[in-house]
């Protein structure tokens, strides 16, 4: 998985600002049934869980240890880990506005269209997880 | 058949330029978003009242939801197989239908339905749909010793370094590396990426067009025209997406002043022909960025086809 993460960041290039990869797999770990929003690329650094949809990012902080922790996960992501059956889609703007990044059950990976412009995250329409 | 082949074939030929054409009073042509197209503008009977009735070339090379929905069959056809081979019968239950996006246009330059804004402003509607067990209302539901083992079987968690070593085992039986799901994924991925959906370069494409419309002259005179629009109703945001995410409408329910907002910057869209316009540019940004990478577009789509196919032979086999 690293390596993967690690071609995608070679191919974003300068887009990315810090393109460290997990130190670990196990700190980097997304509770199963949850998503997780990471402050760098590759699952790495500090992660914020989510449980279900958040129509605006304001407000919520990376909580784990790692770099980022603290900061502000509104257009502060860098990656994602979708650990929920059905797909969890990021948007670029609040209220699931503007292009998207979405991931299926146990699909994680760089945030593309939401690189460090992630404002909402919606699971299901109706409650999923 | 034959004939309604060719009809969806010219129907759906048109959907780009055809539609764009009506929409495009002022832009600089309609014939750029689809030159192949037959179909003109004087073909078209239905009007066009939501921006996911639009189709950007680069929705070819991602999955739509009904297209996800097959995906995810067959993943999860493949995650219960290799669960059974676990001893673990009882599995987990599948998703239902995709429920995320309709499409990469629903709300990509904001809100554009006047019923839905009518009711709900900005916020997304339920779509009614009764979603499966959450997978941590399963976990939860099973006992501590249950929950390790099906969490270990299908994302072989406990000890990712001896995984499929002979290291993790249920019920005896080696774990795959990966789990069930990692094994079940790299399947119907197939090839080398090792992970299933739409190819990095589509989903980059679908950005950089994005991102490169909103300095495009024509869309910057278009935004400007929606917001003078908005101004004249008393309301200011430099774009749609500022006004849908004005702190103001993130509460629990909308309120009348939400309401009435959307529905402004949805007449507004129509007045100044903003979705027209942008859809129009940012198309034609889509062609040439599709023309000038056409190989490595040629293999997303090999790709993506491979792995419908491998989903299809998944759910077909149980």
């Amino acid at each position: 998985m690293n390596r993967i993460l690690s071609s995608v960041a070679a191919a974003l290039g300068a887009a990315l600002l810090v393109p460290a990869l997990a130190t670990s797999a196990q700190a980097a770990t997304c509770s199963s049934g949850t998503f997780c929003l990471y402050y760098n690329s590759g699952l790495g650094g500090s992660r914020l869980t989510l449980n279900n949809s958040v129509s605006d990012l304001a407000g919520y902080k990376f909580t784990t240890d790692g770099a980022g922790e603290g900061q502000y996960v509104k257009n502060n992501a860098a990656s994602a880990w979708n650990k929920t059956l059905c797909p969890v889609t990021v948007y670029f703007r609040s209220n699931y506005g503007g292009p998207w990044d979405s991931f299926g059950y146990n699909q994680s990976g760089n945030l593309v269209n939401t690189y460090n412009e992630n404002a909402s995250v919606e699971f299901a329409r109706t409650s999923c997880g | 058949m034959a004939v309604k082949k060719r009809f969806a074939k010219r129907f759906w030929g048109m959907g780009t330029a055809g539609l764009v054409c009506l929409l495009a009073v002022s832009t600089t042509g309609c014939s750029s978003a689809d030159p192949g197209s037959a179909g003109n503008a004087g073909e078209r009977t239905a009007p066009l009242t939501k921006s996911e009735d639009l189709h950007l070339p680069i929705e070819k090379y991602l999955f739509s939801n009904a297209e996800t929905v097959r995906l995810e069959k067959g993943r999860f056809a493949l995650i219960g197989k290799c669960l059974r081979r676990l001893g673990l019968g009882h599995g987990i239950e599948s998703p239902g239908p995709a429920p995320g996006p309709r499409n990469v246009m629903e709300r990509r330059y904001g809100i554009s339905d006047l019923g839905e804004a009518k009711v709900n402003g900005y916020r997304l509607g339920d779509t009614g749909t009764p979603p499966p067990r959450s997978l941590a209302a399963q976990l939860d539901s099973l006992s501590g010793a249950e929950k390790t083992q099906l969490t270990s079987a299908l994302h072989g968690e406990a000890d990712p370094a001896s995984a499929g070593q002979g290291g993790l085992r249920v019920n005896g039986v080696p774990v795959p590396v990966g789990g069930c799901a990692g094994e079940a994924t790299g399947r119907i991925a197939g090839g080398t990426t090792g992970h299933t959906g739409p190819s990095e370069v589509a989903r980059r494409t679908n950005f950089e067009s994005f991102d490169a419309s909103r300095s495009d002259a024509r869309v910057v005179r278009a935004l400007g025209s929606w917001s003078r629009c908005m101004k004249e109703k008393g309301y200011a945001y430099p774009d749609p997406l500022a006004a849908m995410s004005d702190p103001a409408f993130q509460g629990k329910s909308p309120t009348p002043k939400e309401r009435d907002v959307a529905q402004a910057d949805i007449r507004c869209k129509r007045s100044t022909n903003l979705i027209g316009i942008w859809f129009d540019v940012e198309a034609a940004l889509q062609k040439s960025m599709i023309e000038k990478k056409g190989p490595d577009f040629s293999a997303a789509l090999k790709a993506k086809n491979g792995q419908l196919a491998r989903a299809a032979s998944a759910l077909g086999d149980r």
